[in-house]
């Protein structure tokens, strides 16, 4: 598809179509920027779509043969439904394969991104949150951390457009306290049994402080039909994938950009132009005037794994925050004057608790549909991270790989009573039931150290894999810590054995990769202003997580969704010269 | 015979009647046809056909549901301007020209004819032949709005129902639902409801219409994706034309009677809970009552009625969830006392249900259901009444 | 011995060990793959041979013979395991930590889906707030 044009300038070359890439996609196909190419490594769209058909394709999303791919994967993690392509590697939770150069035990970085079409919103739980005031200002407010560009009241109208795009389900009960200009567009996601069990437990209680008090997150997962797609009908899968597409995934604003037209037949001004295959190597500037991108470099996959070069006003990366990391730090200093890029590598750690309780009958809804709000803020945050507790509603899958571990240890154990048939169902009927996972995750703090290097492995196609140094410090521990008394004290509630409550012997990633081109106002100690402008070339913009001074205890998605339009919007402002 | 506008409350009355048995009955409807799909991963579906029923399924029972909203915003309604829940119906079948728009009103399985009608149901534009309706219910719904906004009293003497009579989203787990107190909530409500039905112009893809129509266009992928049901199945025969089909396998008489129960005990639990229910002492536990009884004894119900045979006159065919109400719907005026026969009800029927239970002769993925039914019925009859 | 035959031995014996009567021959054929992919040599014949005959004994002294005879022989009671292990939760270990190849339908028939009185995940439905009320069915099969 690429022609080879080298001289041709286009508008935008957006590489990455995962979340912030097609959001930011979309935004500027509707406003009728007219020239924008997105490059993509993936190979392949879930749904109908092909170049020649352009926005006369069907759009129609294909999902069966990654939920088949699913079905027959003994190993059911993040990213089991989609291929890891042998020509742009995704990490994977094993650590013999993985992608990722990093010890092999240990506390490792564990979290993965997908590098599919569509991206990693494909394998996401949901949680569409925003950050609190205060997580703007960690430095200022707890001398922790670093201050934000921007505060709340900057992003809180982004935040509510983003709401929007995604199709967030919600109330004024969720989500702690962060003041809101607007109203959730769908109503809350309902707790599940157990949720409600939970809360009869932990009713009125408080815990050093604040209340123990179980609301329904925020996501973006339809309670009612929203832009096409229809309403949760609770398939237990979130994580991997969304059977039928009541979680939004990137794929939405993707095919918007594409042409497809909108639920009232409304289409973009003038669709992009996708290439897929297309892994971007390096970031070349102008000799003569660095502070201007000249071009990029990529492979063409599919045209003989040609290196090609391709030419625009302006490029925005946005292939999440370890590949474009990787990539700058492969492009002989772009951006990086600061030093920072691939540092401050953040995750959220996940604390995981786990027990017994009366029977709550798991495995049933969306992966979560209830968690704790109160104790994300607060002066405790001077000496200990904050925690945000989610409730898992899929027993004690993600904390013992239940139920095939539960299954087996009912087995030997009955069999060794010398039990068998009715006996062995019942037990195992039994101790699946009551089945609790407490999933807290932890805010982590940006460290320097903490970051992601190329390593001297090289990838199956010759690029350095990247090399992760990674590490947990006692600020966050102590907020483990005491997430995993907040979480005992809940299940002893609930009805576990006090002596059954267990926790992980390490933290698991929350599947959040993010801090690597951190956005501030000072140029030597960040590396993009908060529009995702590079402080090194006036061409460059980086968006996504990967832009994120700090994280607080919010899933970075919506952030993501809020700073990717204002982004937009910065964007449409200086190719057209005016405001759209 | 264009729609006339409404002239006064007791024509608007009887307009939010009929709109009560139409959302009613077409949650019956969607229901039964729901549930003739082969959803089950030992229903002997695999692969895309599996996923693709299961999806159907999930959506249909999703408009089901919305419609039952549909039926408390209508009560709503009612009580606004002073009347009462309206939760009786007449049973299975209804000719066209019954209620708009215009169509037959029965209870067959999921196929594509089925859902043309589901279609035309929630179409904006009119449809069918017959002389008494020649309006969507779409437009039944306009002028009720139009009513509520133009008749000629003032608001207090229009509304001279208290509200707090109402049943509240937060009773029924629909935060949607709206407390009609003036000319305003009232159309809002109208509107709601059209546009869950019908769509917008800004909006024609997640409405009921939207999501039958884009069953329609899929249902050729699956070949048998529901199992054969006769139409309107009944316990009696009611004589006239239409006519159901008559249940004669003893078993199945037995499992529909069950349903039967549990179903009228939902309508009267209903009745009681939309008129003042929300100030009900009790509401909390008739809530989840009314909600456990569709969901953990109605619907498993409902479904393994569509694996059992209706009867040797009908090889092969098998029979669904007939909703036999016979037209009444009545409650004593004390709660308790309500509650209480209800509850009774209840016992009985779950002492059918572990009576067909113990029978040795049907297979154990039969009387593991009727088992949990009868479990369910006990913990819906405690709900509602304990001495 | 015919294929047909042995995949009815199979079942015959997981009917026995599992004491439930009515599975899915789809799953059966599935979960017999993956045994054999397991262990080739896995004893079926001889397990078959000499438990099916109990079938007839009432139930607390036929599970204790049937019992009995897998603590007898080291095989049996790992090949037991196994069987139960793979229709209960669609899964199995080899011994150096890798899984089994699984096809689609072991893991959509895996028992503990209806003892949950759930669906595997990932098969959409059942239906919108369904997660908020009791399971429909209480006790195991």
């Amino acid at each position: 598809m690429s022609t080879d044009d080298d001289a041709h300038v286009h508008d935008v070359v957006i590489v990455g179509a995962g979340l912030a890439g097609s959001v930011i996609a979309a935004e500027l196909a509707e406003a009728g920027i007219g020239d924008v190419v997105v490059l993509e490594a993936g190979n392949q769209a879930y749904f109908d779509w092909s170049p020649t058909h352009g926005p006369e394709s069907g759009f129609t999303d294909r999902r069966d043969g990654l939920l088949q791919t699913y079905f027959a994967n003994p190993d059911k993690e993040d990213n089991s439904p989609y291929p890891d392509l042998a020509y742009a590697p995704s990490p994977m939770h094993d650590s013999d394969t993985d992608y990722f150069v990093q010890p092999p035990a240990g506390q490792r970085f564990d979290s993965t991104y997908m590098r599919v079409v569509g991206g990693t919103t494909y394998h996401w739980l949901g949680i569409a949150i925003r950050l609190l005031p205060h997580d703007f200002e960690m430095r200022s407010r707890y001398g922790v951390g670093v201050d934000w560009p921007i505060d709340y009241e900057e992003i809180e109208p982004w935040y509510a457009r983003a709401e929007q795009e995604l199709g967030v389900a919600g109330d004024d009960t969720c989500a702690g306290p962060a003041w809101r200009s607007t109203p959730y567009p769908m109503p809350p996601i309902p707790h599940s049994y157990l949720d409600e069990r939970l809360k009869e437990a932990v009713a009125s209680d408080r815990y050093d402080g604040p209340p123990v008090e179980v609301t329904p997150p925020p996501v973006a997962r339809n309670s009612i039909p929203f832009g096409g797609r229809p309403a949760c009908a609770g398939s237990n899968n979130c994580t991997p994938i969304c059977p039928i597409q009541a979680k939004y995934d990137a794929t939405v604003h993707l095919k918007r950009a594409l042409g497809q037209p909108d639920v009232s037949g409304r289409r973009v001004a003038r669709p992009v132009d996708l290439r897929l295959g297309a892994l971007l190597v390096e970031v070349v500037a102008d000799r003569d005037s660095p502070q201007r991108i000249e071009r990029l470099e990529y492979i063409d996959v599919n045209g003989g794994l040609t290196r090609r070069s391709i030419r625009a006003r302006t490029y925005v990366l946005a292939m999440h925050a370890v590949e474009s990391a990787k990539v700058l730090l492969s492009s002989n200093g772009v951006a990086n004057r600061s030093g920072q890029v691939g540092r401050n590598l953040m995750d959220h750690p996940c604390q995981m608790t786990y027990a017994r309780t009366g029977p709550v009958h798991p495995w049933r809804g969306p992966l979560v549909t209830g968690t704790i709000e109160t104790f994300r803020h607060g002066p405790e945050l001077r000496e200990r991270a904050a925690i945000r507790p989610e409730f898992q509603n899929t027993g004690w899958s993600w904390s013992t790989f239940s139920p095939g571990t539960t299954v087996s240890a009912a087995i030997d154990d009955m069999l060794g009573q010398g039990l068998i048939g009715r006996a062995i169902t019942e037990r195992i009927a039994d101790d699946l039931r009551r089945e609790v996972t407490i999933d807290s995750l932890l805010e982590q703090l940006p460290d320097p150290s903490n970051q992601v290097l190329l390593s001297d492995d090289r990838d199956p196609i010759g690029l350095p894999r990247p090399k992760l140094v990674y590490s947990i410090d006692g600020y966050t521990h102590a907020g483990g810590d005491f997430a995993f008394g907040l979480a005992r004290s809940i299940l002893t509630a609930m009805g576990a054995d006090p002596e059954g409550v267990a926790a992980t012997a390490t933290y698991d990633g929350a599947g959040h990769l993010l801090g690597t081109h951190r956005m501030g106002d000072d140029p030597s100690t960040s590396v993009t202003d908060s529009f995702g402008r590079c402080h090194d070339h006036h061409n460059l913009r980086l968006v996504g997580c990967g832009s994120f001074p700090t994280i607080g205890t919010a899933n970075p998605s919506l952030t993501l969704v809020a700073l990717a339009l204002r982004t937009a919007q910065d964007m449409i402002t200086e190719l057209t010269g005016r405001q759209s | 015979m264009t729609p006339q506008p409404i002239a006064d409350r007791h024509e608007l009355m009887d307009a939010l009647t009929t709109a009560c048995e139409l959302e009613h009955g077409l949650s019956l409807q969607y229901l039964y046809a729901a549930f003739t799909l082969r959803s089950d991963p030992t229903d002997g579906l695999q692969g895309s056909d599996l996923i693709r029923v299961r999806s159907w399924a999930a959506s249909i029972f999703f408009v089901a549901a919305q419609e039952m909203m549909h039926l408390a915003q209508a009560s709503n309604l009612l009580l606004s301007i002073g009347g009462a829940p309206h939760l009786a119906r007449p049973d299975f079948p209804q000719p066209a020209g019954h209620y708009p728009p215009d169509l037959g009103w029965d209870l067959t399985g999921f196929d594509a004819a089925t859902i043309d009608r589901f279609v035309a149901y929630e179409s904006a534009l009119p449809s069918g032949p017959g002389p008494a309706w020649r309006e969507s219910i779409g437009q039944m719904y306009t002028t009720i709005a139009d009513a509520f906004e133009q008749l000629d009293l003032p608001d207090d003497e229009l509304f001279i129902g208290d509200p707090g009579d109402q049943i509240t989203g937060e009773m029924v787990d629909f935060p949607l639902l709206i407390e009609v107190t003036d000319r305003s909530s009232a159309v809002e409500a109208c509107r709601l409801i059209m546009v869950e039905g019908e769509g917008s112009p800004a909006d024609h893809a997640d409405c009921h219409e939207g999501i039958f129509r884009r069953i329609r266009s899929e249902i050729g992928e699956v070949d048998e994706p529901a199992r054969p049901v006769a139409p309107n199945p009944v316990l009696t025969e009611r004589g006239g034309e239409p006519h159901g089909t008559l249940v004669t396998d003893p078993v199945t008489r037995a499992v529909q009677e069950i349903c039967n129960d549990a179903y009228e005990v939902l309508v009267l639990a209903l009745l009681g809970f939309f008129a003042g229910g929300s100030r009900d002492p009790a509401a909390p536990a008739v809530k989840a009552a009314t909600l456990q009884l569709m969901t953990t004894v109605i619907r498993p119900l409902g479904e393994l009625l569509t694996r059992l045979p209706i009867g040797p006159e009908h090889v092969g065919l098998h029979a669904g969830p007939g909703f036999e109400i016979g037209d009444t719907a009545s409650l004593p005026p004390h709660r308790d006392t309500a509650r209480r026969l209800m509850a009774e009800r209840l016992d009985h029927a779950a002492a059918s249900a572990r009576r067909l239970a113990d029978d040795t002769t049907l297979p154990p993925s039969r009387t593991s259901v009727l088992d949990g039914v009868a479990a369910n019925l006990q913990r819906c009859s405690t709900l509602l009444w304990s001495p | 011995m015919a294929d047909d035959e042995r995949t009815d031995r199979f079942v015959e014996l997981s009917r026995l060990l599992l004491e439930m009567d009515d599975l899915s021959p789809v799953s059966a054929a599935a979960y017999l793959h993956m045994l054999d992919d397991l262990d080739s040599s896995w004893p079926l014949d001889a397990m078959a041979e000499r438990l099916l005959p109990l079938r007839n004994l009432p139930p607390a002294e036929r599970n204790a013979r049937i019992v009995a005879a897998l603590d007898e022989v080291a095989a049996w009671r790992r090949a037991a395991t196994d069987l139960l292990q793979v229709w209960y939760s669609g899964s199995l270990t080899r011994t150096n930590g890798d899984l089994v190849p699984q096809p689609p339908e072991a893991y959509l028939g895996a028992l503990v889906w209806p003892l949950l009185d759930t669906q595997a995940p990932g098969l959409p439905g059942p239906f919108f707030g369904e997660w908020a009320y009791p399971p429909t069915r209480v006790g195991s099969r």
